[in-house]
């Protein structure tokens, strides 16, 4: 045991070795060995070891830590491979309600778990919980959305059809029974034809193993950072975590305003700006701006409290349009609103990230126009550590501590 | 009381002492062994902060001994100590 001391004792940074070192083997060989006194030791020798170390040195430590973290997760979860399908709908032939329900039929519970019977799904799931609750779960791993953006393309009326699992094989297997479902599910009302089949999924889609890493790479060096911020300057660091709080108490504060965006075309373009003036009277606060090098063609926004109020505001534009006294003889929907995912504003981030920079500067501030008197530590040209009555005065407990 | 730091200059209040004896003394005193990297942790910060310092000796066992402004510190500390102990006995005795 003894030796064993004296090795964690050898754990300690050479510098504080060559000036504690030889008192410090004396004092072991008084107090004598055992388990605690072994455990304190190496305890002293990593507090000690952090307290030496160089920002450098620490932000690469815990960066690594945050590598091997981030590594840990992305290995232990799950391979997960996605399988899609689109497929077409004919178009004005299938209103958004009727593919609604056609939609609703196949993601219904009773549909859902006949899937999963059918395919042996989520067989350690189904051990656990009842076969409805399971299918009620599935859900999460299928999406049926229209086509959008530069994946829509010409095809504005696609529909694409998902499913994750971690089998490929039956990630196919289900994307393909969904399509089939869909397709006789609209039949004979809705004309559903198959643009792409079931992919197979080749690599798992998630978990994105180097994403993991990455993130653990910034976020051990953002607690290396902190942490480090902490010992050096807490004046700063708290107040930029202070900076934060409440530009997030702020931010949360703010109500959301959710947005959707549609770009239209009329015909005839000369149209096009009867059409806006238009909609600027009647639209109800709907924005509509003329795009300069595309005549006839119409962006149009609407901005409200609620995420889905200004969609169907924008969806309703070509009822707006067939009530103007417009000569509109079409509207070609270029690009659809959307659904947005998250709030057009406040941005929540951008706001938390100025209220830590405030902060900061704050303190930093702060900290460079109000010296305390823990400059008087400092050790004096002789070497001797001195104070005069007012800086002892001056100098409370709370704030040494800090320093320490 | 528990902080090691307080221990130590409590422990030099009364003169110099090497490791193994601020060790004794704080078990005797105030009933903490501290353990030696525990005690080492403390001895460093203190003399880093000019709290305490090496007194010039021959033998391997490095005696310590009180600044003035460990001194004061030690004093500042104890007084609100103090205040805190007469304060609570007080409510404690009319309860």
């Amino acid at each position: 045991m003894r030796r064993l001391v004296r090795l964690a004792a050898r754990l300690y940074p050479p510098a504080w070795r060559a000036r504690y070192g030889a008192e410090f083997d004396a004092l072991l060989e008084d107090a004598g060995a055992g388990w605690s006194v072994l455990g304190d030791v190496l305890k002293g020798a990593i507090i000690m070891q952090f307290t030496r170390w160089n920002f450098a040195r620490i932000l690469a430590l815990c960066g690594a830590v945050g590598i091997v973290a981030g590594a840990a997760i992305a290995f232990h979860l799950e391979d997960s491979y996605v399988s899609t399908a689109v497929l077409s709908r004919a178009r004005g032939a299938m209103p958004a309600a009727g593919f609604q329900r056609v939609a609703g039929q196949v993601l219904s519970d009773q549909s859902l778990a006949g899937i999963i019977q059918k395919f042996g799904l989520y067989p350690e799931e189904r051990r656990k919980m009842p076969l409805a609750e399971v299918a009620q779960s599935m859900k999460k791993y299928i999406t049926i959305v229209p086509a959008r953006g530069r994946e829509a393309g010409p095809l504005e009326d696609a529909i694409v059809i998902s499913f994750s699992y971690p089998d490929p094989a039956k990630a196919q297997a289900v994307t393909r029974e969904l399509t089939n479902r869909l397709t006789a599910g609209g039949a004979p009302v809705v004309t559903l034809s198959m643009l792409d089949a079931a992919s197979l999924p080749n690599r798992p889609f998630s978990p994105n193993r180097p994403a993991w890493i990455l993130a653990g790479l910034l976020i051990g060096l953002a607690a290396g950072a902190l942490w480090v911020g902490i010992r050096r300057r807490p004046i700063v660091v708290l107040a930029g975590a202070a900076g934060m709080l409440l530009a997030g108490i702020i931010a949360f504060a703010i109500p959301n305003s959710w947005n959707a965006i549609a770009i239209v075309t009329v015909t005839p373009p000369e149209a096009a700006s009867q059409v806006a003036a238009f909609v600027r009277q009647t639209g109800r606060g709907m924005r509509v701006q003329q795009l300069e090098n595309r005549p006839g063609t119409l962006a149009l926004e609407s901005t409200g409290r609620g995420r889905f109020e200004p969609q169907a505001a924008v969806r309703q534009f070509n009822a707006i349009v067939r009530s103007s006294p417009a000569q509109v003889t079409s509207i070609h929907v270029l690009n659809s609103a959307l659904l947005r995912q998250s709030p057009k504003a406040p941005q929540r981030l951008a706001i938390l990230f100025a209220g830590l920079l405030a902060g900061l500067l704050l303190g930093a501030f702060w900290r460079r126009s109000a010296p305390t008197a823990l400059s008087s530590l400092r050790p004096d040209a002789d070497g001797r550590h001195r104070r005069t009555s007012f800086e002892a005065r001056r100098q409370s407990p709370v704030a040494l501590r800090l320093r320490s | 009381m528990s902080d090691p730091t307080l221990l130590v200059l409590a422990s030099l209040a009364d003169g110099d002492k090497h490791g193994y004896a601020m060790m004794e003394d704080i078990q005797r005193f105030a009933g903490v062994r501290l353990g030696p990297g525990t005690l080492y942790g403390a001895i460093t910060r203190l003399e880093q902060r000019g709290w305490i310092r090496a007194v010039p000796s021959e033998d391997r066992r490095q005696p310590y001994a009180l600044t003035p402004s460990g001194r004061a510190y030690l004093e500042e500390q104890v007084t609100a100590l103090d205040q805190v102990v007469r304060t609570a006995l007080g409510r404690l005795r009319h309860a």
